[in-house]
């Protein structure tokens, strides 16, 4: 019977730890819970390695013309077929995924950076300067984000670097208000005046109480808004705006692919699919995040 | 006689809103003795919780004066209010909203003890709060659990551990069992008591639960929209209160016994607005032995026989006093 | 003397099944309410009472929750054999619940009394004009005056939506009503006047009921069974005067032990030690021994049966099986 109990206690008690659980290990556990997430995850990690690795797994350079060898249907030498300068697709398409992938995540770091520290601080000392920042995200909302970037690139020249610049100022807002939103919610839990309580400092308690809760919904924004950012850039891309020829990128490759769309399948098709497969999983990713961080869900 | 510990005097408290100016706490005048318990008792929006956070300073008064050991705490300057916390500690309502869901058990226990740096090595902040927590009955292996992964009681208890870390001298108890269930409750009241007995504490315990107040409290203060209305010893409140509002409070509770159902004195309406109140008694509309002067006179408080206060222009008529 | 009992429950059992394991809910209870009489279920926070109530209904959100096994005699009919469309009728119709929070339980953007109207409508066959009539007059017998039909929710204060909740519970004349704390969310004096109101209906309509609590103190002055629910399982039931009076089950002891009582000074309680069992992992044996200051190993082994200890009082504990009387 002493077994038994002992099996019941353990049952209706917390874990036993001898160390502090890492908050890793803990979003781990939630996020495997979501098959799909899983295999998202596995996707966009080969789609990463393939960016950062692109000059070994690609079997030619992206720049390597073959002009007796255009527009080759999908057969062993070009798995993906070529394009109208003979060029290999399928190297064109794993370099292209580099500078989608490294656009959007250099925009997406920066925008979570500047907006979050304007949304928190909004949040946090409200009054005038709040209401100053809220009425600027709310201006620069008012106009489309492709708008911005068309202006962005026609002042400061097309490329990467503004293409960068135009997708992140248009994120700018988004964090803003969800950094603000969830610093104004936890800003207002006991816990928060139970830190006053014990005599903790302002700077202790956005360090120690605010910061680590009103992260999760940013982390979860980011996920999600970086397949917007990619599907911007390639936008960007495909209407001349974003990358410029020969650097290949989804968008780019399929704006010239529409050219043949009647005659060569391929070259408008498979950059699209690209897109596709790396929006979906991104998609799959950002739900589990947004599922394991979401306390919500939690017991 | 033993020293008073805590003196409040003419307490007040407004907040702006929209509609004009809320009145939650409204001229409240008492005093504590060190080592005894005062209940306050009153339903929902009477200003309870306020005046407990007035008295601690997490809130500014609008007028009046604390004086906490002889000292004015409510001119303090934020260095004197940062060492006054230490003695001054507040035990929250939720046990679910005011511990930090980021933080383990040990963590939240042991941030008092950081942030006024009385633990000069890691081990002894170990040992500090490994000690806290045998008191509040605590296992030692719940040391890094979170929270969330605990039930109400114990979180419960952490919070009574956080609020005992600085070794105050003095709490106040925002309601804290009303949010559990009642076998936790009984565990958590005398977990309080235990403490109090042993270390000589001080409690303010505010609650809407009567049966809780008078098991805990050596005098009871009433509270109605902000107003005080009764005020004496924990016995005299049950045995013969004397404020139409309080007969009508002790009526209302149902009692776990059959046939315990007493000759009811049913209040009739609802609780009014504390916002922007005209003068006269704030009972006064639901009250059944109301007259003309209820609605135009403040009532104010006087001691109707010895240690008994309450705040009412009838009381010796009702009560058949002389 | 059984087709007495207008609502019967026979071993029902109803269960959670997560991912993380299956959560037992209810397991194997067994009730009956008469015309007429009203049952106090008393129970802690996570006892399965509310569970119980949506069972009646069959409101137990599937997935994860299903009706294991039982059965629920209604009238003579098996409700949980019954298709769902009959379901729809008799919810909210002869059987109708009033939920413990009455701030979320209404629609903030139709008036009160189009609320009223659309459950009348519902479930008879009448005008608008008729069940707006219908409307005015439960306002007005739940103590709100008639003209406030026109006026929406958030114009009432907390008291006055709960009885707003109850006009709306009671505008079908139902045979058994369902009320799952319906004052935990109120203050005492209110509490006072909502509780003393809906025992005067329910005895003015002949209505049955099932009031769904944790304060003993509510049970004692409304109803007149009583059943007390401890980990999915009925431990004590009985009428008032066993459970009060005739106290047996170490659980109920408990229980009332825990209580600060308002006539006795009591310098201690004796609170029940330890916490709820989890119940996707109940105890075995009987679930309440590991909290249980009269366990012995037995108790850990085997599960206690219903057994009836003085007629109508049924307490399901060993020490009171074979006869024993609470002896061992």
């Amino acid at each position: 019977m002493a077994k038994d109990k002992k099996k019941n206690a353990a049952a209706q008690d917390a874990p036993v730890r001898t160390k502090k659980k890492s908050a890793l290990s803990e979003f781990w556990r939630m996020f495997k819970k979501r098959k799909i997430s899983v295999v998202g995850l596995v996707v966009v990690f080969i789609l990463i390695f393939c960016a950062v690795f692109a000059e070994f797994v690609a079997p030619y350079d992206y720049a390597e013309q073959d002009l007796r060898q255009r527009f080759t249907y999908p057969c062993w030498e070009h798995p993906l077929g070529t394009d109208n300068f003979g060029r290999d697709l399928l190297s064109r398409i794993i370099f292209g995924g580099r500078v989608s992938l490294l656009v959007a995540l250099v925009s997406i770091c920066t925008a979570v950076l500047v907006g979050g520290s304007f949304g928190a601080t909004a949040g946090y000392f409200g009054g005038l300067y709040e209401s100053i920042i809220m009425r600027c995200m709310d201006a620069i909302m008012a106009v489309p984000a492709l708008l911005y970037a068309v202006a962005i690139s026609a002042s400061l020249g097309t490329g990467i670097v503004s293409s960068t610049i135009a997708i992140a100022f248009g994120f700018v807002p988004t964090f803003t208000r969800v950094a603000r939103a969830a610093v104004l919610t936890v800003r207002e839990q006991e816990y928060i005046e139970a830190a006053k309580a014990i005599g903790a400092s302002s700077g202790r308690i956005i360090v120690h109480h605010i910061i680590p809760n009103a992260m999760a919904p940013c982390i979860v924004q980011a996920t999600v808004s970086l397949v917007n950012s990619i599907l911007t850039i390639s936008t960007l891309s495909f209407i001349g705006l974003g990358v410029q020829p020969p650097t290949p990128e989804w968008g780019s490759i399929l704006a010239n692919g529409r050219e043949y769309i009647r005659e060569f399948w391929p070259l408008a098709t498979f950059p699209g699919v690209a897109i596709m497969i790396c929006l979906i999983s991104f998609n799959m990713v950002g739900d589990g995040v947004r599922d394991a961080l979401d306390p919500r869900l939690k017991q | 006689m033993a020293k008073t510990l805590l003196e409040v005097k003419h307490l007040k408290k407004y907040f702006k809103v929209s509609a004009g100016l809320l009145h939650a706490v409204d001229d409240v005048t008492f005093t504590i003795e060190e080592g005894k318990t005062l209940g306050v008792v009153g339903e929902s929006g009477c200003g309870k919780s306020t005046l407990g956070r007035v008295v601690l300073g997490l809130l500014d008064a609008t007028d009046g004066e604390v004086y906490f050991d002889g000292k004015e705490t409510t001119k303090a300057t934020k260095e004197e209010r940062h060492e006054l916390r230490k003695d001054m500690q507040i035990i929250f309502q939720d046990p679910f909203s005011s511990l930090n869901p980021r933080m383990t058990v040990k963590e939240i226990i042991g941030e008092p003890l950081k942030i006024y740096g009385l633990c000069k090595t890691k081990e002894e902040l170990d040992e500090r709060v490994a000690k806290i927590m045998e008191t509040v009955g605590l296992a030692d292996r719940l040391a890094f659990s979170y929270p969330h992964e605990l039930d109400g009681g114990r979180r419960q208890r952490i919070g009574v551990g956080r609020a005992l870390a600085l070794e105050p001298r003095f709490i106040v108890c925002d309601e804290p069992v009303s949010a559990l269930d009642v076998s936790i409750q009984a565990q958590i009241l005398n977990l309080m008591m235990d403490l109090q007995e042993q270390r000589g504490l001080t409690y303010i315990f505010v609650t809407h639960d009567l049966s809780v107040v008078k098991h805990i409290s050596d005098d009871i203060l009433v509270m109605y929209l902000g107003c005080m209305v009764e005020k004496c010893s924990s016995d005299d409140l049950f045995d013969k209160q004397l404020h139409p509002y309080t007969k009508g409070l002790l009526a209302a509770i149902p009692i776990p016994t059959i046939g315990a159902k007493k000759e009811r004195v049913m209040l009739t309406g609802e609780l009014s607005s504390p916002i922007e109140p005209k003068p006269g008694c704030r009972f006064a509309v639901r009250c059944r032995y109301a007259k003309d002067k209820c609605f135009t006179e403040n009532p104010v408080m006087e001691e109707v026989l010895p240690n008994h206060f309450v705040s009412c222009h009838y009381v010796r008529e009702i009560n058949g006093l002389d | 003397m059984a087709n007495e009992n207008l609502i019967e429950i026979k071993n029902l059992v109803t269960h959670y099944i997560t991912d993380d394991g299956v959560v037992e809910a209810v397991n194997g209870i067994n009730l009956s309410i008469k015309k007429g009489e009203s049952l106090g279920l008393v129970g802690e926070t996570g006892a399965g009472k509310t569970t119980t109530a949506l069972s009646i209904l069959r409101l137990v959100p599937d997935p994860p929750g299903k009706i294991i096994s039982g059965e629920i005699i209604y009238n003579g009919e098996d409700l949980l054999k019954k298709p769902i469309k009959e379901m729809r009728k008799i919810r909210g119709g002869q059987i109708s619940m009033i939920f413990q929070d009455p701030m979320t339980a209404l629609n903030p953007i139709l008036t009160v009394g189009e609320q009223i109207a659309e459950v009348v409508r519902q479930h008879n066959d009448v005008t608008r004009a008729e069940s707006h009539q219908r409307a005015v007059e439960m306002l007005e017998m739940v103590g709100i005056q008639g003209e406030r039909a026109h006026e929406y929710p958030h114009q009432f204060s907390g008291g006055m939506k709960q009885r707003v909740v109850i006009a709306i519970a009671l505008a079908c004349n139902p045979h058994f009503l369902i009320a799952d704390e319906p004052t935990t969310a109120l203050d005492v004096t209110i509490q006072a006047q909502v509780l003393e109101m809906i025992s005067e209906l329910q005895k003015k309509l002949g209505t049955s009921m099932m009031l769904i609590t944790h304060d003993l103190g509510v049970v004692a002055e409304t109803c007149e069974q009583v059943a007390v629910m401890y980990a999915g399982e009925i431990v004590e039931y009985g009428t008032l005067e066993h459970i009060f009076n005739h106290t047996s089950h170490p659980y109920t002891e408990g229980l009332f032990g825990s209580i600060p009582s308002l006539d006795k000074s009591v310098t201690r309680l004796k609170p029940i030690k330890g916490l709820m069992p989890d119940p996707s992992n109940l105890p075995s044996g009987c679930s309440f021994h590991p909290r249980c200051e009269y366990a012995t190993d037995l108790c850990a082994e085997r599960c206690p049966v219903d057994t009836e200890i003085e007629p109508g009082h049924i307490v399901r504990c060993l020490k009171f099986e074979d006869g024993r009387h609470g002896e061992w």
